[in-house]
């Protein structure tokens, strides 16, 4: 694919690492977009703070796929659940709307029949309801349907302070 | 990719509040109702009606087979019962499909559902003449309308229930009998949720239409009728208030005797009898457009369950579901039909037989304040 270079943006990575990128690619990322258009001159170098070298080569990989038709087949099932969340939050930054859509529904996914205690865990909240205000919530939350789907797990905690 | 991570971050990376405002959007309503249990601030954001009306939105664009199931009054029960059985095991293979059951809820009166939408089902209760409104997934239930004046039970015949999006009021629509000597005056009424009375409208334009339950679809209710010698879509616009009507597109089969109006993504799909060699199944992509009128199956007659089949009223044949493009879920008067697109497999559902009325019902957050 020959490209003139003004065809090609250049983005430097948190570490340090510079990416040529398509300028289509580029535009599908609002934030790098919003730059080149505010910068008077050609700019020759954007930075991308938040988003290292494994993040661009996992976005390089989505823009190639759903160039092609396939972006079903962009997977992040080997990213473990910090990788997921650090990727997610590099995405967002970029403001990539069609890859952030994709990140947040696999972050449903992983999420989906997992236990309170789970959930909490992997946002790193705290419980701050008083056992008496927990119990109340339990109580109206009876499933209405019963029988089909598979209850989420018990909570690991029973209820903490 | 591990190995180029370099695990110099401690702490865990944190997810700011918009960001687990989109997570949660995309989870299903029981899943939610369980995670208000996580915080104070996830309760309220859980809780909040514009995360309700996100989260519907969401829905909408990304309809899923999961969490969608097919509601029906059981009114020969005394007292008596709302039942409901879930899509998605029905798209199992054959042998993989579990005994579908109908679960069952005791209601308190004779219910009859009028429609669904939204997560909503409208109740109408037979006895006593009002409606209210029940979301089954999180035990909504509104209050009671005013009860239709002189109503006489039974005697209710053409209704409909939808949304009017414009004016944010759910609505629905009833024709019946005004008491007197044989109840055959129709009069045409409209309750309009968290209103104080029925207003009464122009009369029902038809006296034949092929169904008594209105679908709704795009903001309007829809009747298949029949105008001397031709037949038409009776579509009754929610928010205006007002009749037309739409023309079925030309094609070379005639119509079902008895033809059901079924809707996909919130489209009109109808079927055609084509020459008794196959059904001939139709989608009106653009609401109102009749040029837009789509082919899109067609299911050939030699499978055997069809040949043995007979249109007539009161059978008909009405699409519920497309899957994936591949499976295809049907109603007949008796029974529920899978048809593979793929490789023309046709099964029917045996645990599910003859059901009064069906209802398609997606799991929703609504819960409407009035």
């Amino acid at each position: 694919m020959a490209s003139s270079s003004s065809n090609l943006i250049s983005l430097k990575t948190s570490d340090g690492t510079v990416f040529k990128v398509e300028r289509a690619l580029a535009k599908t990322m609002k934030t790098v977009q919003a730059i080149i258009e505010e910068a008077d001159a050609n700019i020759y170098m954007i930075p991308i703070h938040n988003v290292f070298s494994h993040h661009m080569d996992m976005i390089i990989d989505y823009y190639k796929l759903s160039v092609a038709g396939k972006s079903k087949e962009f997977s992040v099932e080997k990213l473990d659940n910090d990788e997921l969340k650090d990727f997610l939050l590099a995405v967002h930054y970029l403001n990539m709307e069609d890859l952030f859509e994709v990140l947040t529904q696999a972050v449903a996914d992983r999420l989906e029949k997992k236990s309170v205690g789970y959930v909490r865990k992997y946002f790193g909240i705290e419980n701050d309801f008083t056992p008496e205000e927990y119990a109340a919530i339990r109580k109206k939350n009876d499933w209405a349907f019963k029988g089909d789907d598979i209850e989420p797990e018990e909570d690991e905690e029973k209820q903490e302070e | 990719m591990s190995d180029n991570y370099q695990s110099h971050r401690q702490p865990p990376p944190f997810l700011p509040e918009e960001i687990i405002f989109q997570i949660l959007l995309r989870l299903p309503v029981r899943w939610l109702l369980e995670l208000k249990r996580v915080c104070k601030s996830w309760k309220t954001l859980i809780s909040n009606p514009i995360f309700t009306k996100s989260h519907l939105q969401n829905l909408k664009m990304n309809p899923s087979i999961s969490h969608q199931h097919i509601f029906t009054s059981l009114l020969i029960y005394e007292p008596s019962k709302i039942a409901y059985f879930p899509v998605k095991p029905l798209l199992k293979n054959g042998s993989d499909r579990p005994t579908t059951k109908l679960v069952e809820f005791c209601m308190e009166n004779r219910f009859l559902i009028i429609g669904s939408c939204n997560g909503l089902l409208c109740l109408f209760d037979m006895d006593r003449g009002y409606v209210k409104l029940w979301n089954p997934s999180i035990g909504f239930e509104s209050k009671k309308s005013p009860t239709l004046d002189s109503y006489h039970k039974w005697s209710i015949t053409y209704n409909g229930f939808g949304y009017d999006h414009i004016n944010d009021k759910y609505k629905l629509l009833v024709v019946v009998g005004r008491s007197g000597f044989n109840y055959s005056e129709k009069v045409t009424q409209i309750y309009t949720f968290g209103g104080t009375s029925w207003t009464t409208i122009q009369n029902f334009p038809s006296a034949s239409a092929m169904n008594f339950v209105g679908k709704f679809v795009s903001g309007t209710l829809n009747w298949v009728i029949i105008k001397s010698n031709q037949t038409v879509i009776l579509s009754f616009d929610l928010e205006k208030e007002t009749y037309k009507e739409v023309l079925l597109p030309e094609h070379d089969g005639v119509e079902i005797r008895n033809t059901r109006i079924g809707v996909l993504s919130d489209c009109i799909c109808v079927c055609f009898d084509s020459k008794q060699t196959y059904l001939d199944f139709w989608v009106m992509k653009k609401y109102g457009v009749v040029e837009s009128w789509t082919r899109l199956m067609m299911i050939p007659y030699e499978k055997s369950w069809l040949r043995r089949q007979s249109f007539a009223p009161p059978s008909f044949i009405e699409l519920l579901f497309i899957f994936e493009n591949t499976i295809v879920l049907l109603r007949t008067f008796t029974k529920f039909v899978l048809y593979n697109l793929n490789n023309g497999s046709l099964d029917y559902i045996p645990d599910i037989q003859f059901l009064n009325d069906h209802h398609i019902y997606y799991e929703t957050l609504v819960s409407p304040q009035f």
